[in-house]
């Protein structure tokens, strides 16, 4: 069963998918093991040790204050990893919703949400956050809930904009015509023609929600220091850039990283979502499985 | 034929569209009915409101930006309903169960992110409560019928991996799997070439005539309606001109714009010779038309056609909004001629 599936509907496993996978598998379980893997307290003081270099105590150095880089790194991640991946998940969870029934019934509820979505986003974000966090006080969970309801009204928006496309497509009117209800074509065969677009906004957002998380945490509104995430420690970094760079790069190749590697780990499932964007699997086996006889291709 | 029983009749049904740049009278007031187990063909050229019709008897237009007069009747069981006063509800509970709608397109009709066989399947499960198994058996079941084998390997297909013609013919499949009394086949012919269109015509007779299925087809092919239908019904700017059994409507049309569709077919025994073609276009539907709205291209026009519509002509079932030649002396005898389209 499996392997007949496969010979008609083209592979998930590419090299790309399977490289960005571990790469994701093993920055996640890092993060998730800190405490056995980290060599040394991540927040523990040593003033004798302060701007160390690399030495095998000290994988990545010590920063400012003499604590070890790997361990904050390692640590790090637990806050940059949740916290992103919770603005995303709560900017998800209210914004495809909310596009969905905005671009597929349009009327009064659609222009309420545009309206609204336009103030939103006409603001900087980071104000927006600061407002928020004004009102109902600062604190990590606090500023992730902020920036997860900021990012809400752009990804409806996508989301609406790819709706009102799908909406007219004959598909819809076939399933109209076939006498379905309205949840069944909106989350059952809108949704799936939707997400391939969505998803590019989602991935888009993760990583500027890794920025805008450290952006508050350099203004004293997210993580609260000893704490450190991965953006904190990049700011912590910056100043002393020309003279001790790793403290920056560290933290800062590990973002780009984690990053790029969630970018192509989606990219290819938004590619397997199109079947007719399928990568096939390798010439070599096809032939292998006996699909492509070697002597009759060219 | 009036001793079949009536399917569908459709009473002075009038479809207005909100647009940008005003009132659209997309439909403008017209009758036809089915009968049980006979295939109507309505014709006309494009844009004269045949799909606009039949998205009429379905409702499928966008609701708030549209006006439906006249009634659209249905016959169920010992009762009949006026589909244009159902609510919305029941009338998604007809759609696919007792009436089915093949579409113009069928390359879009599919979605692309299913297996063919799994778009089937849902139909079966979704109106027929079938589980995961019965639905996959009946979808091959379905795919064999229409012609496309094997079906168990072709339901794991996607639609980008199926040809034009099978697409049509697994659409057809999938429409007809709950077993509706009345399809509407929206020019299922259109995009297909000569040797497809004569395979889906097979199909529809046999469903006609093994399953009794009542079949409305829209067309703009007189060679498609002389070959399957039994009776048509001709339009022209969102009205009927002239309806009447097939062999009627070949052998003595009367409706001026009949007979010049029939002269713009080619035909054998006149090769060589140029083809007919009417003058003009049809007239713009976003504005009331006076008269009858064929008056302008119609060579037998008098001033009188201009202001109001005239007399209808009847005889036998066969029915024109014109008497057109009958007015006039009598053409030589060209409509006896043979069609072959």
């Amino acid at each position: 069963m499996r392997k007949r599936k496969e010979q008609s509907e083209g592979t998930l496993w590419t090299a790309a998918f399977v490289i960005s996978a571990v790469i994701l598998v093993l920055i996640f379980a890092a993060t998730i093991f800190a405490p056995v893997l980290a060599p040394a307290d991540p927040d523990a003081l040593d003033l004798k040790h302060v701007f160390a270099s690399p030495s095998l105590e000290h994988l990545l150095g010590t920063d400012k204050t003499g604590r070890d880089i790997f361990s904050r790194i390692l640590f790090g991640g637990r806050m940059t990893l949740t916290g992103a991946f919770a603005v995303v998940g709560i900017s998800m969870v209210l914004g495809i919703p909310a596009g969905l029934f905005a671009g597929y019934y349009g009327g009064r509820g659609d222009r309420i949400m545009m309206w609204f979505t336009n103030v939103v986003v006409s603001f900087p974000p980071l104000l927006l956050a600061f407002v928020f966090v004004a009102v109902f006080g600062s604190g990590f969970s606090k500023v992730v809930l902020a920036l997860g309801i900021i990012y809400v009204p752009m990804l409806a928006r996508t989301t609406r904009s790819v709706v009102l496309t799908e909406r007219n497509r004959t598909y819809v009117e076939a399933a109209e015509s076939m006498g379905y209800g309205t949840g069944k074509i909106l989350f059952g065969h809108i949704l799936p023609n939707c997400m391939p677009t969505i998803l590019v906004q989602v991935t888009l957002d993760i990583g500027n929600a890794i920025l805008d998380l450290a952006a508050m945490s350099f203004l004293g509104l997210g993580v609260k220091p000893p704490v450190s995430d991965w953006g904190a420690m990049l700011e912590d970094g910056r100043v002393y850039l020309l003279s001790q760079p790793l403290q920056a790069l560290a933290p800062g190749i590990v973002i780009v990283v984690t990053v790029v590697a969630i970018n192509v780990f989606v990219e290819e499932i938004r590619r397997y979502l199109n079947p007719s964007e399928r990568k096939l699997p390798a010439y070599k086996t096809l032939v292998r499985r006996g699909l492509i006889s070697e002597e009759k291709a060219l | 034929m009036s001793e079949k029983k009536e399917l569908l009749k459709v009473e002075n049904l009038c479809t207005d569209l909100i647009t940008a740049r005003g009132l659209y009278h997309a439909v403008r007031g017209i009758s036809f009915q089915v009968h049980e187990g006979e295939i109507l063909g309505i014709v006309g050229e494009s844009g004269c409101g045949k799909s606009m019709t039949v998205k009429s008897i379905l409702r499928l237009n966008q609701e708030d930006k549209t006006f439906y007069k006249g009634k659209v009747f249905y016959w169920k069981g010992t009762g009949r309903k006026n589909l244009l006063e159902l609510s919305r509800k029941e009338m998604s509970r007809l759609r696919g169960r007792e009436i089915a709608m093949v579409s113009q397109n069928p390359m879009a009709a599919f979605d692309p992110l299913y297996t063919v066989g799994e778009q089937i399947s849902e139909m079966l499960r979704f109106h027929k409560g079938m589980n995961r198994e019965e639905a996959q058996a009946e979808t091959e079941r379905l795919l064999e019928m229409v012609g496309i084998f094997p079906g168990a390997k072709r339901s794991r297909q996607y639609p980008h991996e199926f040809s034009g013609g099978m697409l049509q013919r697994a659409a057809i499949a999938m429409m007809i799997s709950c077993g509706p009394r009345l399809l509407i086949a929206d020019e299922p012919t259109t995009a297909l070439d000569v040797t497809m269109q004569a395979q889906i015509l097979e199909i529809l007779r046999e469903l006609k005539e093994k399953m009794g299925m009542s079949i409305l087809l829209i067309t703009h092919n007189f060679g498609v309606v002389s070959e399957i239908c039994s009776r048509v019904c001709v339009m022209y700017a969102g009205q009927v001109v002239e309806s009447g059994t097939v062999e009627e409507i070949f052998k003595n049309p009367v409706h001026p714009y009949t007979r010049a569709l029939l002269r713009g077919i080619p035909r054998k025994g006149r090769e060589g010779r140029q083809l007919e073609t009417i003058p003009g276009a049809p007239p713009r539907l976003n504005q009331e038309i006076r008269g009858c709205g064929f008056a302008p291209r119609c060579p037998l026009a008098k001033e009188s056609c201009y202001h109001k519509m005239p007399e209808p002509w009847e005889a036998q079932g066969h029915w024109s909004s014109c008497p057109g030649q009958f007015c006039q002396v009598l053409e030589s005898g060209e409509e006896e001629e043979k069609i072959c389209g």
